[in-house]
């Protein structure tokens, strides 16, 4: 049981998943990650954990077993969840998902960048917007 | 032998009734008139020089025994003149051209000469007719060989008429046939023909016989035609010819017959002459040439189908393998961009000079390769879509939002005319005027800011679009190739770019039915004049 706010990460490439580890320790930001590689695990965590604790859920879109997409309905349809931000974050550019992800209740659709140093901006945003959701 | 009568010849009268017996005969024995008049003839002929009390002379009649297979009746002149030689004898020669055989044997003062003549082969002899013949040869009544010649030359006049009329009806029949009937000798010379064939041909009978046809047949079934005539009256006893072209004189044209060919034979099954019809069957041969057509234009057309279809497999197999590979390509292609920079970023300070060029060498070449990638994919999505109705003055303008940075960073100036709205794929279309138009900035002169200018002439069917600018433009060598893929008129320091830009117009233009022209020379710039169809058929 997590006691401490944090930000729930999901992606199924595990370099990705060190690198957003990494990043937020350099920033750091003194907030807790928790990572999970597909939809699944995400909808799993949650329901073990107390759903207030959790104040960002970044996607990426293409997972295994649940996609970002289908994982970002069933939080939105959920009365429980439908409340936390959610912030896709893919690789893909394909205009049509991204309208498909805002119309659904993502907050933000953003493009994995090439570049690190905009990389590092969008981690401190995702550390922005997690604490906007406290107090 | 059976034999029937006797006849001594002493005298011309005995010459006469030798003639008259042997005519009897012949009747008896259901030979026709003429072939009775052949027979006696010939004994005629043999018994001629043999007259006289001195010479002995007999002549003996004979039928052919009932057991043996080959009926005659025969003729067996016996008589004892000093000097017969077969070989000089006129009456001998003569004779031997009118009868199956003969054969003349002097042994000593003895002359034998035997003469015979064939029956018909369904002649039945049995001892019967043998008796009843015997009578009649040999108890006959007191008629004169002259009233007898007389009685016979009535006959052979009422004969005549009977053939005379006959001939006519013949005639009147044949002629009033649309069949060409003709008539030839076994060594093909045409004895009749009638009416039809005249007039059809156009050529008399001693025309034909003389030319051989060549006047009437086609060239190319002439020879074909020659063999076949030859072979025919050689074999059997009646052959179908194979079709052959015969010309019609009236109208210069060569017609299809095909025809019969029979063999009229005599009592004796020898074959006298030819019976030939042919029928015109012109129209049949051509709807026979059409179907075959029809059956080989199905043929090749379900062999094209076929192709189209493996070719439209083929192609969507290398669309699909395209999009995979530049799809699956990107993945891979963000992580080595990614750590290039990532590295530069971490340890960059740390790295001596050289590795922070080469570094950099990495991260362009990585951004091209992306591009490229970026590119093949687009090239390999264009495939064949839906059409709307779209209005190219909107896409012209939604293009020149998207590109407003790069237009205001060049100053560049663009003046549009009016343009049609057509049948189209929106999409596609602003791909391919945002690929024009950006090319038209890219390539633009060093001091001269680009001038673009993009106009469009509407017919009953197409529009014909031209982009104009004001560009370094290109030489006239590069114009065939410019479309390929992969195609770059420029080293990359000079100008980026893939290549792809315009093999991507190319295709969509193509996939709208439509074409695209480039004109230009260095340092005047470039011209693209596009036409595209107003309307589709939405597949």
């Amino acid at each position: 049981m997590s006691s401490l706010p944090y930000i729930l990460i999901a992606d199924d490439d595990f370099e990705d998943r060190y690198i957003m580890s990494e990043t937020f320790r350099e920033l750091g930001c003194p907030v807790a990650i928790h990572m999970v590689e597909d939809g699944t695990k995400v909808i799993e965590y949650l329901s073990e954990q107390e759903a207030d604790m959790v104040k960002l859920i970044v996607l990426d879109l293409n997972m295994p077993r649940l996609s970002g997409t289908e994982t970002l309905r069933v939080l939105k349809n959920n009365p429980g969840y439908k409340a936390i931000p959610v912030m896709i974050f893919s690789t893909s550019v394909n205009e049509i998902e991204k309208r498909i992800c805002l119309d659904l209740g993502a907050k933000e659709y953003i493009t994995k960048p090439t570049k690190y140093a905009e990389y590092v901006q969008i981690c401190k945003k995702f550390y922005a917007i997690s604490q906007e959701s406290l107090g | 032998m059976n034999q029937i009568a006797k006849v001594i010849l002493d005298n011309e009268m005995d010459l006469i009734l030798a003639h008259k017996q042997s005519m009897r005969l012949a009747e008896l024995a259901g030979l026709s008139l003429g072939a009775q008049t052949t027979f006696a003839t010939a004994v005629s002929e043999v018994s001629r020089n043999a007259i006289g009390k001195e010479n002995a002379a007999h002549l003996t009649l004979y039928v052919s025994d009932k057991k043996e297979k080959l009926k005659y009746i025969t003729v067996v002149l016996e008589d004892n003149r000093p000097s017969f030689s077969a070989a000089n004898d006129e009456g001998y020669k003569y004779a031997k051209r009118l009868v199956q055989n003969i054969s003349a044997v002097v042994s000593g003062s003895t002359n034998r000469i035997e003469l015979s003549y064939r029956l018909p082969m369904h002649f039945i002899i049995d001892t019967a007719l043998i008796d009843k013949w015997r009578i009649s040869l040999n108890t006959d009544p007191n008629i004169s060989p002259y009233e007898e010649i007389k009685r016979k030359n009535t006959q052979l006049i009422e004969l005549a008429e009977r053939l005379q009329e006959k001939e006519q009806q013949y005639k009147a029949l044949t002629d009033s046939l649309p069949i060409m009937i003709f008539s030839m000798t076994n060594e093909a010379t045409v004895t009749y023909a009638n009416k039809w064939l005249i007039d059809y041909t156009g050529e008399t009978i001693e025309n034909i016989n003389e030319t051989k046809w060549q006047n009437i047949l086609h060239p190319d079934d002439l020879k074909d035609a020659q063999i076949n005539w030859s072979s025919s009256f050689s074999k059997a006893d009646t052959i179908i010819t194979p079709p052959s072209r015969l010309k019609h004189a009236k109208t210069g044209e060569y017609r299809w017959h095909t025809g019969v060919i029979t063999a009229m034979k005599d009592e004796q099954g020898v074959v006298k002459s030819w019976n030939t019809y042919m029928v015109d069957i012109h129209a049949q041969k051509l709807v026979e040439e059409t179907l075959k057509n029809n059956r080989q234009l199905k043929e090749i057309h379900a062999e094209l189908e076929e192709k189209v279809n493996l070719l439209n497999r083929s192609n969507q197999q290398l669309e699909q393998f395209a999009y995979i590979a530049s799809h699956d390509l990107q993945e891979p292609l963000r992580k080595i961009s990614f750590y290039s920079d990532f590295l530069k970023e971490k340890y960059g300070k740390a790295m001596p000079e050289e590795a922070g060029l080469f570094f950099n060498n990495l991260v362009n070449a990585t951004d091209r390769m992306k591009v490229l990638i970026t590119d093949v994919l687009a090239y390999s999505t264009v495939r064949k879509d839906s059409f709307e109705k779209v209005s190219l003055d909107e896409i012209i303008k939604e293009t020149l939002q998207d590109l407003e940075i790069s237009i205001k960073e060049k100053r560049a100036e663009i003046k549009v005319e009016l343009l049609p709205e057509i049948d189209g794929n929106s999409r596609q279309l602003k791909q391919l005027f945002e690929n024009l138009i950006s090319n038209s900035l890219k390539f633009s002169r060093p001091d001269v800011s680009p001038d673009i200018s993009i106009s469009g002439i509407t017919d009953n069917d197409n529009v014909l679009l031209s982009f104009k600018d004001n560009g370094i433009g290109f030489e006239e060598q590069h114009i065939a190739r410019m479309f390929d893929l992969f195609q770059r008129l420029h080293t990359r320091d000079k100008y980026s770019g893939t290549g792809i830009g315009l093999a991507i117009c190319k295709k969509i233009i193509d996939m709208h039915n439509g074409s695209i022209m480039a004109s230009g020379s260095t340092g005047n710039g470039a011209t693209f004049l596009i036409t595209l169809p107003l309307r589709q058929n939405n597949t």
